[in-house]
């Protein structure tokens, strides 16, 4: 039975032993099958780690295309595939079709298209991408551009309900992949540029009605905080913890955005993800912490009642949203064993936590390039910050220059894995500087809110290095913060790792090679190139006895532009700066999902 | 040591090439005449057109920092030797929807609508080669 596993089978069994409904029971025995890929992550965790060792660092080098599907549509493709059973699931970009297809003949079983407004295009900054979907209780969620959260029955592709989280009138929009958390779907928001103010939203799957709804900014009331209760850096965060961060009204078009990927730890029933960046990028006009936005945030799962914050930029002024995955792992951190919550910031700080109370336990640069703070201090939390790269400081109409990391962060959402064999990190990254220049803009609902001129270039520029390469694929070490080997990659690492029991680490690049290395050193074993910029993440699963390895390609989102900008003697010959500027000479557009397996039987 | 001097020489590259671009300046009038002063074939520009680079901050995201394009938007320094200001004013205004995506309009929008004359003649400099992509110098300050 384990081997050939129906999509029926799989799903009626863990129904079975959980009784009714809980679908957290049902989804978390789905992930701990590896034969499935069940949500984002692989685990509720957001390891993005696999059991499964058929593929090894032994073999993979033999590695062939098994066979490979067509969305369709052309716009950069995010997230990946998900596979239950017998059955893959798979995403597009907006217009956000959903495919169900059938491993056996890998013939189409049913195909979702929703009807969504073309105007929704242009209110979303940087490409129209989708990270994926979520299942649980036969139901497939999806979380639409356009904000509408659909369930679609999972055998028919039929539409159960619908619900709309926000107005794209008003700059909202959906990018993230929703997470299903025992009876509940969890999704977010995005329009950060747009002067959105962020929230996560908590819908029944039952029937689509709102369980909880938090703001990441405004008044207690809308936060879901306990002034006394809720804590950072272990004090309580007190009344009115937010508003006091901000002039006047401000709060109401904060930002704080939460497009990013949700994680859940069961036995703490808390959910943990991040906040984008405060509204506008001109920090002049907006003095304060700008509470909560950039902060790490830990609700329980039930009520959306806030446990612990932890805000890694306060009072940001280069745009570095605090969205990235938090990966939940039990590590070794200074000779002990914590439950920790390691994040990869766009600040270029990897941070572990504890994620029982939120005490900060480590917080180190991951690229060495990273300028605009010397250190994070560990008692205040606060990262002290180098004047000569304050935007803030150095004030409007002023061009900061040399800025590390450049606004896309030294990381942007695609998700790092956590093997537990190496107890290594396996984090994906931009080696990019900025300059910045903030000015004053005018609000305007529904209109882009950004307020600062920016221009980006290799951090080889900064460093003096003499390298011009804009991405590393790392390994980290997130008990003592360093980095045990750097893999430099000529683009931005911008695609999803995946790590294994076969101890090989996976991930894709910008030109389009699907790439295995060796989990322990780094070394490359095998490479393949698809037919487009991989922005996707790499997730496996077994189907009859066999493990496959399935990376969506599909070139676009923020990596896909142009960013060379700025540099002295911006021209052609410039090496591969000038072809960065033309990744359309390696790549064009065009999303495909290429499946991966061994030869033979 | 050795990085300055490669830095250095990408430099001189650089400027070679905009001083081969200079001619195309002599022909007609410009609508960046009198906001850009090369010396030495430097260029350096004053706030009217600092203006319009700044407006162009609202559409970087899609066409690209340096508004060479993106996988979803169009190059604008191609494009802007195809269209003329009346074409621009117009897509800029009312938007489009083309075979590529969607085009949006910024008649609400006064941080574009305010500047839209120096943001087309950034566009246009950055066009015909007078101007490198990213931040400018100030020659009035
Ligand atoms: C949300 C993304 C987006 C933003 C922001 C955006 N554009 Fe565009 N623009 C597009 C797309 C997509 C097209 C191509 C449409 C097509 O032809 O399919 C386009 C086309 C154009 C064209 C070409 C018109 C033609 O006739 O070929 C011009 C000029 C232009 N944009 C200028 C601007 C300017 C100036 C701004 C900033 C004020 C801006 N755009 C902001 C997406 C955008």
């Amino acid at each position: 039975m384990k081997r050939s596993l129906t999509f029926v089978a799989a799903v009626a069994a863990t129904a079975m032993a959980s009784g009714i409904a809980n679908a957290n029971q049902e989804v978390m025995k789905l992930t701990q099958n590896p034969a499935n890929w069940a949500t984002w992550g692989g685990d509720y965790a957001g390891t993005r780690y696999s059991k499964l060792d058929q593929i090894n660092n032994k073999n993979v080098g033999d590695l062939q295309v098994a066979w490979t599907f067509s969305t369709g549509v052309l716009r950069g493709h995010e997230g990946g595939p998900m596979v239950i059973g017998d059955t893959l699931f798979v995403h597009t970009p907006f217009p956000n079709k959903v495919f169900s297809i059938n491993l056996a003949d890998q013939s189409i079983n049913w195909i979702y298209t929703p009807k969504q407004d073309p105007d929704v295009i242009p209110v979303m900054c940087c490409d129209t991408v989708n990270r994926g979907l979520a299942y649980a209780d036969g139901k497939i969620f999806l979380q639409q551009a356009d904000t509408n959260l659909v369930a679609l029955d999972a055998k028919t592709g039929k539409k159960v309900w619908s619900v709309t989280n926000g107005d794209p009138k008003k700059g909202m929009t959906n990018t993230n992949a929703p997470l299903v958390v025992k009876d509940k779907i969890v999704t977010g928001i995005s329009g950060g540029e747009f002067g959105v103010r962020g929230f996560a939203a908590a819908y029944n799957i039952k029937d689509g009605s709102l369980a909880w709804k938090c703001y990441s900014m405004g008044p207690d009331s809308d936060m879901c905080v306990d002034p006394m209760k809720t804590t950072a850096m272990g004090q309580p965060i007190g009344k009115d913890s937010s508003l006091k961060t901000w002039k006047g009204d401000q709060w109401k078009i904060g930002g704080g955005t939460t497009w990013g990927w949700f994680s859940y730890d069961p036995d703490l029933n808390l959910i943990y993800y991040g906040t984008g960046n405060p509204s506008t990028w001109n920090p002049v006009v907006r003095p304060g912490d700008n509470k909560w936005s950039m902060t790490i945030m830990a609700r329980d799962a039930d009520t959306g009642m806030a446990k612990w914050f932890y805000q890694m930029t306060p009072h940001d002024e280069w745009d570095y949203d605090g969205i990235n995955e938090m990966i939940l792992a039990d590590i070794d951190v200074g000779g002990s064993k914590r439950k920790a919550l390691v994040h990869f910031d766009r600040n270029g700080f990897g941070y572990t936590m504890d994620r029982v109370t939120g005490e900060l336990l480590v917080a180190e640069k991951y690229d060495p390039a990273v300028n605009w703070a010397t250190h994070v201090d560990m008692k205040t939390g606060r990262p002290q910050v180098v004047a000569k790269y304050s935007t803030d400081q150095n004030g409007e109409d002023v061009n900061t220059q040399n800025v590390c990391p450049a606004a896309l962060g030294s990381k942007d959402q695609q998700p790092a894995a956590f093997s537990p064999r190496t107890g290594l990190f396996y984090v994906p990254t931009n080696h990019v500087c900025m300059d910045y220049e903030p000015f004053r803009v005018e609000y305007v609902a529904g209109q882009p809110y950004v307020g600062a001129t920016l221009s980006m270039f290799p951090a080889g520029k900064v460093t003096g290095d003499g390298s011009t390469h804009l991405g590393n694929f790392i390994a980290w070490d997130a008990g003592t913060g360093k980095i045990v080997w750097s893999n430099a990659e000529p683009f931005s690492a911008w695609s999803g790792a995946l790590a294994t029991a076969g101890d090989v680490v996976l991930y894709g690049t910008l030109e389009g090679y699907l790439k295995a290395v060796d989990a322990k050193t780094g070394k490359e074993l095998y490479k393949f190139k698809t037919p487009s910029g991989i922005i996707g993440n790499v997730n496996t699963w077994e189907y009859n006895g066999k493990q496959y390895i399935g990376v969506l390609s599909g070139v676009g989102g923020w990596a896909g532009i142009g960013m060379a900008a700025g540099l002295e003697g911006d021209t052609e010959g410039l090496g591969a700066v000038g072809a960065y500027r033309a990744l359309s000479k390696y790549t064009q557009l065009g999303g495909v999902l290429t499946v991966f397996a061994l030869p033979g039987k | 040591m050795k990085t300055r001097a490669i830095w250095l020489a990408l430099t001189i590259i650089g400027l070679g090439v905009l001083f081969g671009l200079a001619p195309a300046r002599a022909n007609g009038p410009k609508p960046y005449d009198g906001h850009v002063q090369c010396e030495a074939n430097n260029c350096k520009i004053d706030l009217w057109l600092t203006r319009g680079f700044r407006a162009f901050s609202q559409c970087q995201v899609c066409h690209g920092l340096d508004a060479n394009g993106s996988s979803f938007a169009p190059s604008l320094v191609d494009t802007l030797k195809e269209i003329d200001q009346s074409r621009f004013m117009e897509v800029v205004v009312n938007g489009y929807k083309g075979q590529m995506g969607v085009m949006p309009g910024w008649n609400e929008n006064p941080n574009v609508m305010k500047h839209i004359d120096k943001l087309y003649a950034y566009l246009k400099a950055r066009s015909d080669g007078v101007l490198p992509a990213g931040k400018l110098q100030r020659y009035d300050r």
